[in-house]
């Protein structure tokens, strides 16, 4: 509707100056000023204009008062005497009121609908014969009424919009066009051809999918089938359906470049470890987060206030963020307001979380048999005796002989989680904007550890002049993590899985018996709150004298401070004397005290842009350049107090001797500078070229040494516009062939390593029986002038496209990375008697290949039924080609790191387990010929490791198999820890108001490997579950553990394939079944929309790691344990 | 044409913004800072004195050997065993003596002490330059050089000769210099003693006030004469020892401290026999000793007893008529072994039936609800007996009540000296008066009588040992002595035993049992082996023999 004139701002000097105060006002912000804009403030009721027009046509003067307005005018030709000339004057009069003036003498009557800021005028003079009458509702895919969807007869001004039912009516002459076009932000527009008296049930559908689909990219946007670069991207309608606090748990398995772990489950801790393409570097190897345009965590966001996640993968992509890109960019815009009614939604959902595996263990009396059958093996007598069994077993005395089930007598299996979520949505044309608030509540395994979260969001968007738009956003959240201050979740975790079932939890009267339950719910607590609070001012503003250009400029303040406070008590718990008295033990500080700190961290983010986008025929350009500066400074101090007298958690409550005081504090500044450009440019959307660039500067390094140009290029060929497929393959809707070739950098190491510096601490006390702390000074690394970052060259080619009208969507990238000038320190060029750590240097090579592949589908049935499916597959692996590597491994290709992923694992290679016939008659010799292990000695059913090698020759080289068992024998025995392959599969189903999703997600290629704990029974008088019960025995030959030992030998405990397990897995990550209430009992109800739904998180797994979650956090299980969560909720619109 | 105004005004920000990237950081110093003032200088010198530590092990995390850790060199001999904590070094290499370059007892210390030594090697360059007053200096200077031989020793004691490094290596400026070949043993010990004499000369007779800690002239003369006496050089390390009592004993500035059992507590820090002690305090910097060592309150926790005292250690200690058991004490009583015993053994051991904390510690079996009950494996002691000195009985088990104890740990004292003198002497000139003085003095202080008088050199050789054993048991110097003396070998071809006590028919039953064996190889074990990383480092270092 919006019809941009040119030269009409000359014509009209009060908008040009309005029009040049904005960008006056854009360009002071840039400089880091903020000023109060003088943007007037329209109101939601009625609105007043002023204006004077003399001698013009009635639809110039509709055009005006729409624009002064904000409301669009919709009419029919027919019906407006167009070509009146007409006179009118108002200054800050109603709106009603001037039309009223306007259309009087016309004889035209008008309708204001305030909800959708239209007007509808048509003719008082009904004209019976000849008119088209339609009626009906428009709705979405899922049956939900949609308001305000502008409703035209084809190629005429005539037409309304929907009521907030969704509901129409529009009369129109039959000589016009039989076509009515049905339009609406953010679905796909429908043509329908009607007749009269028809009713009509109007479906539009999302327009997300089709190629029209925009994809947000580095600082700027871009639409899906011009796109050169790869880039995923996941909606964020799909990431809520994980009833989960943190987004990154919802990534995995989503879209095809994400390479996810999550090895941990405590509030606040239990995020992914996400790789975009795997791990390329030694270095850091994080992804750069960027919430809508503004580099910043997105851990403590609301997944209900996301709108899109898009990944950006290839050089192509990640060029404009420079020195921040090689490890790939996880690109967020959280949702803005729509033009159109206003709406207000509520979701919540309520859940449970429980572990998602946990070993079986032993109870008392079998832990305490199998205990003695271990000392009889080593040769001593049986600690338990027959009585004392049977005392487990009875259960009769649980005081002394207790059956303690330490993981359901402490964990809670039905820890709540709960999320709410109020968001409101509306706007006009002009002015639109978007609210959020959320609530998240996650308790732990015990209730004191717990995470709460509350989200504000505010969004505004206004088009303050006819070429200027503002954006406001303000996002806040304040984040509690709580937890006793004596015990961490993890901590918990290795008590509970630890503890043999032989002590008491708490005696028969209740008192507590272990130091345990009183750590966890009377040591005083440990409380961290993270407020944060980011602001965003952009304004853009077009440059009305050149077509398609435009300057932007945002200036973004991001604050975050964190306060901490651990307040920690003494605890008691009692255990038996020697007289059966229950005697109390003091367990903690010997008397309260107080720890708080304070940490305030602030960024300033200033962007200037220049964008220019346009089409001349068939040429389109899309340009944009950007200077980027980013200020950080953080500041934290922290002070304690010991001895507290008094049971008051108040710094100043504590002990006023200055010896129980104590305080510190710390200051950091950071700063970058960055200016980068995008290019894109495309010939009659079938040949397409890009280029982008950043030249970068950090203060990490020497001046000299700051800056970089890291730029790429790609190209892009839209195979379906060509003729020989348009002809010959009319099921090819879209094909695309692209490649991209680029170098990014990577930021890596610390601050400062060029600089010769000192550091200065606590230090050595002196005094003797006074003491006195005194200051220290120390050397740091040494420095290395030249250090800089890393380099990664980027190359990557990709197919994709949808096939018989969307039936089948696929995309395929196969890429290859190589990272140079990785840090590394260079060791081996100097002796173990050096005496410091040599600075790192550039030297370190990594590559890193790859493919992604996705595949969707979305079929519709006649009965119904919709199916929708995207299966997505990732493959990166590495390969360290130089790094600095000590002689001994370097030059065994057994034992060489060289040219392997990194961090694969090495150990021995275990053989299986030694059998009786492997020892002379003794049994304690090993036969003539069998190599020798150097960990003492061995029995039947202890480890047998392969002999692989000897210790260097001459040359460097190993030696052959030289009979024993040592380090020479070293070999790679398993792949990294972090998967090299996730893969997903998401799944839809939708039927009459019940809606099916499914994401199936796996990992594999990575090796987990088991230790202490997870390998021994009895390990550190830990407990005993149930798989290790088939340790050897000479009549258990082929069991999975060694010979039983009250403790384990040297020989076993060395790291060997024996426990490396295949770290595949397979996993119901996200289930959700919906169910939406029929629309006719929600009109009854005035609700717009109401679905209930049930969801899961982690539902179920397979992999071959029975007991544990595949996803160990660590070799012993010592972490808090991954969740799975059921949860039910509902969807409500109002 | 405003446009342009403002463009240009883009351009000039952009222009600037290298001045943006200037960050000072505030949380480091500049080499002008530190060296320009003796006051900062020395805060470098704190620095190097902070990463003293007790035993050789820098760190009192648990699982590596150090005099504070949970694997205290005692558990490298017949003193104490280790307790029933995996993974420990004693347990998983030492007893099986499959200990090598790759995973030696003592991996990362190599690393460490030369880490030390160049900070000693930085500070003594840069104060010798540096602009500020001379007298200062000589102070500074000498510390900063009893403490590089401090560090060295620590490397010769374990390894022999040790690569000699007296300057800050610079792999940019010096090239392949900065590989040094081991000096030999002999060459080693030289350094020290010419280094310790320097130090001796500029260092204080004694500190006072807020410097109490820092390094003395005796301190310098006790490393020089323990360096001295392990090497064997009898004569100049009596002649250093003596020194020490001459110039510095007998009261002028040290003395045997009266009570032998109170000579370790904070009460009493730097009292008149400590000669260099390594300091901590409360809550600042703290040991763990009693929860490490402490008896085993709890199931879990609260007391691990991670370095019991064996029987042979029990069985050494005399009854109070100067004899023990195997010399035919009158005193000793099978069914009451532990009456009559000399004073060191109530301060030292913790026994069946002893009040601890001001509560009996049964190790018998059979008492209900016991956690000390001796036992094979799990949790509990595995000798029948704990440690009672070093522990300070005021402060509780638990970790966090182990922040408060900040006891000094004492490095030398004067009854070393005393015993360090009567062993030297006696093995250069023979059992002469001075030598029974010295012993006797020692045994005096722990309430035993004099040593008989007309012993061989042997027999008083055999007296010294025996003395030193049972002074200085679980203060780390044993290892050490069992290694020079060179009878490791036969103290480990025997087992190691600890106390079984039952109670049949009313009656206590004692009874020795096994509870370690100990591999140990004559042909390599004397020596650590050097960790492989530093060979695989600098192709000059040779190893020692027998290892690979």
């Amino acid at each position: 509707m919006k019809k941009f004139i040119p030269g009409k701002l000359f014509a009209c000097p009060g908008s040009f100056s309005k029009a040049l105060i904005f960008m006056k006002i854009s360009f002071v912000l840039l400089f880091g000023f903020c000023l109060q804009t003088a943007a007037k403030g329209y109101s939601q009721g009625d609105v007043k204009i002023t204006l004077e027009l003399n001698g013009v046509k009635l639809s110039k003067a509709l055009s005006v008062i729409e624009e002064k307005s904000g409301y669009r005018i919709l009419y029919s030709n027919d019906d407006l005497p167009a070509s009146r000339i007409v006179h009118i004057q108002a200054r800050e009069e109603l709106l009603s009121a001037v039309l009223d003036k306007l259309l009087a003498h016309a004889n035209l009557q008008y309708k204001i609908f305030d909800n959708t800021r239209a007007i509808v005028i048509s003719s008082a003079v009904q004209k019976p014969d000849a008119v088209i009458h339609i009626s009906g509702k428009v709705t979405d895919v899922g049956g939900n009424p949609l308001a305000g969807v502008t409703i035209k007869v084809k190629d005429t001004q005539l037409g309304t919009v929907t009521d907030a039912q969704g509901a129409f009516d529009l009369r129109f002459p039959d000589d016009v066009s039989s076509v009515v076009v049905f339009s609406y932000v953010g679905f796909q527009t429908r043509e329908i051809k009607v007749k009269d008296g028809q009713k009509l049930h109007v479906v539009l559908e999302q327009a997300a999918s089709g190629l029209d689909e925009v994809i947000v990219l580095g600082y700027g946007r871009q639409k899906k089938v011009s796109l050169t670069a790869a880039v995923a991207s996941i909606g964020g309608n799909e990431l809520v359906k994980a009833p989960v606090a943190n987004i990154s748990n919802t990534l995995g398995g989503r879209v095809a470049g994400i390479i996810s772990r999550q090895a941990n489950g405590a509030p606040g801790e239990d995020n992914d470890r996400i790789q975009i393409r795997g791990i390329g570097t030694t270095g850091n190897s994080a992804p750069l987060v960027v919430v809508n345009g503004i580099p910043m965590s997105y851990n403590q966001l609301n997944p209900n206030e996301i709108e899109t996640v898009t990944i950006l993968k290839d050089a192509a992509a990640v060029a404009p963020y420079g020195l921040a890109g090689a490890n790939g960019v996880i690109l967020i815009t959280t949702k803005r307001g729509k033009e159109g009614k206003f709406t207000f939604n509520y979701d919540g959902f309520y859940g449970f979380q429980r572990p998602t595996n946990m070993p079986d263990f032993l109870n008392a009396y079998e832990y305490a048999s199998m205990y003695n059958q271990a000392q009889i093996n080593d040769g001593k007598p049986p600690t338990f005796t027959e009585e004392q069994l049977q005392r487990f077993k009875d259960g009769t005395d649980p005081d002394h002989y207790p059956n303690t089930d330490w993981i359901r007598g402490i964990l809670n299996y039905k820890a709540p989680i709960t999320r709410h979520t109020l968001s409101f949505s509306g706007g006009t044309q002009k002015l639109r904007f978007y609210g959020n608030l959320g609530y998240l509540y996650q308790e732990g395994v015990v209730s004191p550890i717990n995470l709460k979260r509350y989200n504000m969001t505010i969004a505004v968007d206004a088009e303050v002049t006819n070429t200027t738009t503002v954006s406001i956003d303000i996002n806040g959240s304040v984040t509690q993590n709580n937890a006793p201050a004596a015990i961490g979740g993890d901590d918990i975790f290795t008590n509970v899985t630890e503890i043999p079932p032989i002590y008491p939890l708490k005696f028969s009267n209740g008192l507590p018996a272990h130091a345990l339950w009183v750590n966890i719910y009377e040591s005083g607590y440990n409380r961290n709150r993270n407020n944060m609070l980011n602001s965003k001012l952009t304004i853009e503003q077009k440059i009305p004298f050149i077509p398609g250009l435009a300057l932007k400029g945002a200036i973004a303040y991001n604050k975050n401070y964190v306060l901490g406070k651990t307040w920690t008590l003494p605890v008691t718990f009692y255990a038996l004397n020697a007289d059966d008295e229950m005697v109390p033990t003091q367990s903690g500080p010997p008397a309260p005290r107080l720890s708080q700190s304070f940490q305030d961290n602030q960024r300033l983010i200033t962007q200037a842009y220049i964008l220019y986008e346009r089409s001349f025929g068939k040429h389109s350009i899309n340009a944009l350049g950007v200077m980027e500066t980013q200020k950080g400074q953080t500041q934290q101090f922290s002070a304690g107090r010991i001895n507290y007298a008094v049971e008051l958690d108040e710094l100043n409550s504590g002990s006023s001797n200055k010896e129980d005081m104590e305080n510190g504090g710390v200051s950091r500044n950071s700063a970058q500078v960055g200016w980068l450009y995008q290019l894109n440019y495309g010939f009659a959307n079938k040949y397409l070229v890009g280029l982008s660039g950043r030249y970068d500067g950090h203060y990490y390094f020497a001046p000299g040494e700051r800056y970089a140009f890291f730029p790429a290029f790609s190209l892009g060929w839209n195979l379906a516009e060509e003729h020989f497929i348009k002809n010959n393959y009319p099921w090819i809707d879209y094909l695309k062939l692209r490649g991209s070739y680029g170098i990014s950098g990577n930021l890596a190491g610390d601050p400062f390593q060029y600089l010769v510096s000192y550091g200065l601490g606590d230090s050595y006390i002196f005094g003797g029986t006074s003491p006195q702390q005194v200051q220290g000074i120390f050397e740091n690394a040494q420095a290395n002038p030249s250090i800089t970052w890393e380099t990664a060259k980027k190359t990557n080619i990709g197919l994709e496209g949808t096939l018989w009208r969307g039936k089948l969507g696929f995309s395929v990238d196969v890429w290859r990375e190589s990272r140079s000038d990785m840090l590394i320190k260079p060791e081996a060029v100097v002796p173990e008697e050096y005496g410091i750590e040599v600075s790192e240097v550039n030297a370190g090579i990594m590559h890193n290949r790859g493919i992604d592949v996705s595949l969707t589908t979305a079929q519709r049935f006649a009965n119904g039924i919709r199916f929708n499916a995207a299966f997505n597959f990732s493959f990166a692996r590495n390969k360290v080609i130089q790094t600095f590597e000590n002689a001994s491994t370097f030059n065994n290709p057994n034992r060489r790191r060289t040219g392997r992923p990194w961090n694969s694992q090495f150990g021995l290679l275990a053989l299986g387990l030694y059998q009786e016939e492997d020892f002379e008659a003794d049994g304690v010799t090993l036969k003539p010929g069998l190599p020798v292990p150097s960990y003492g000695p061995v029995r039947p059913g202890d480890i047998k490791y392969a002999d692989l090698a000897g210790p260097a020759g001459p040359d460097g080289k190993p030696t052959a198999p030289d009979g024993i068992i040592n380090a020479n024998d070293e070999t790679f025995i398993g792949d990294p820890l972090f998967p090299q392959i996730i893969f997903g599969l998401n799944m839809d189903v939708s039927w009459k108001g019940f809606d099916l999703s499914m994401l199936w997600q796996g990992g594999g290629k990575a090796a987990v490997r088991l230790a202490s704990e997870m390998a021994f029974p009895f390990f550190n008088g830990a407990k005993v579950f149930r798989e290790q019960t088939d340790f050897w025995t000479p009549e258990n030959r082929n069991a999975s553990y060694p010979r039983l030992l009250p403790a384990p030998i040297s020989n076993n405990t060395q790291t060997s394939s024996f426990w490396i397990k295949d770290g595949t897995y397979l996993r119901l990550k996200t289930l959700e079944l919906g169910y939406t209430i029929p629309d006719a009992i929600l009109q009854q109800m005035h609700m717009r929309s109401v679905r209930f739904f049930v969801s899961g998180q982690n539902l179920l797994t397979f992999s071959k790691l029975k007991f544990l979650d595949p996803e160990l956090g660590n070799p012993r299980a010592r972490y808090y344990f991954q969740q799975k969560i059921f949860s039910f909720g509902v969807n409500v619109g109002f | 044409m405003r446009l342009l105004f403002l463009i240009a005004i883009i351009v000039s920000f952009a222009a600037c913004s290298e001045k943006n990237l200037e960050i000072v950081p505030r949380d480091r110093l500049s080499d002008a800072t530190v060296w320009n003032d003796a006051k900062t200088a020395n805060l470098f010198l704190n620095d190097i004195y902070n990463n003293l530590n007790a035993g050789p092990f820098v760190t009192t995390f648990t699982n590596q050997p150090s005099e504070i850790s949970n694997d205290p060199l005692d558990n490298f001999t017949d003193n104490t065993c280790y307790g029933p904590v995996a993974g420990i070094t004693s347990a998983k290499l030492f007893d099986p003596g499959s200990y090598g370059p790759s995973e030696s007892l003592f991996h990362p210390m190599w690393g460490n002490m030369y880490d030390r030594i160049r900070k000693c090697n930085l500070f003594l360059e840069k104060v010798a330059d540096a602009p500020f007053d001379e007298a200062d200096k000589k102070v500074m200077i000498a510390q900063a050089r009893f403490l590089r031989a401090y560090f060295y020793k620590m490397l010769i004691d374990l390894y022999g000769g040790v690569p000699l490094i007296t300057k800050v290596l610079n792999n940019n400026v010096d090239g392949d210099d900065i590989f040094y070949p081991r000096n030999s043993y002999e060459e080693c010990i030289a350094f020290l003693q010419t280094e310790c004499e320097a130090a001796y000369a500029d260092l204080p007779l004694k500190w006072t006030g807020k410097d109490v800690g820092r390094a003395t002239k005796g301190a310098a003369l006790a490393l020089k004469g323990e360096a001295e006496l392990y090497a064997g050089k009898w004569e100049q390390a009596a002649a250093t020892n003596k020194k020490i009592i001459d110039e510095m004993g007998n009261g002028i500035v040290y003395d045997l401290f009266p009570d032998y059992a109170g000579l370790f507590y904070a009460n009493n820090e730097n009292n008149e026999e400590v000669i260099f002690d390594i300091q901590f305090a409360p809550n600042i910097k703290t040991k763990r000793i009693n929860q490490y060592w402490g008896v085993v309150e709890l199931p879990k926790g609260g007391g691990w007893g991670a370095a019991c005292p064996t029987h042979d250690l029990v069985e050494e200690y005399e009854f109070i008529d100067g004899k023990t058991a195997a010399e035919g004490s009158a005193y000793y009583d099978p069914a009451k072994p532990y009456e009559n015993r000399e004073k060191r053994f109530y301060a030292s051991i913790i026994y069946d039936g002893s009040i601890w904390r001001a509560a009996p510690v049964y190790t018998r079996l059979g008492i209900p609800n016991n956690n000390n009950e001796i036992r094979q494996g799990g949790n509990g002691g595995r000798t029948g007996y704990f440690i009672k000195k070093l522990q300070d009985s005021t402060i509780g088990s638990t970790a966090a009540q182990a922040e408060l104890d900040g006891t000094n740990v004492i490095v030398w004292r004067y009854a070393e000296v005393l015993l360090n003198y009567a062993e030297a002497q006696n093995e250069a000139f023979g059992p002469d008066q001075s030598v029974y003085d010295a012993v006797n003095s020692v045994r005096a202080r722990a309430g035993q009588p004099a040593l008989p008088t007309g012993l061989s050199k042997e027999e008083m050789r055999q007296k010294i040992r025996h003395e030193r054993r049972i002074e200085f048991a679980f203060e780390g110097k044993r290892f050490y002595d069992i290694m020079r003396w060179r009878i490791a070998e036969e103290i480990f071809s025997k087992p190691i035993h600890g106390m079984e006590i039952k109670e049949e028919n009313g009656q206590l039953v004692y009874n020795k049992i096994v509870i370690r064996n100990v591999h140990f190889d004559p042909s390599k074990h004397y020596l650590q082996p050097i960790p492989q990383v530093a060979i695989d480092r600098n192709s000059k270092l040779v190893q020692n023999p027998n290892y690979n």
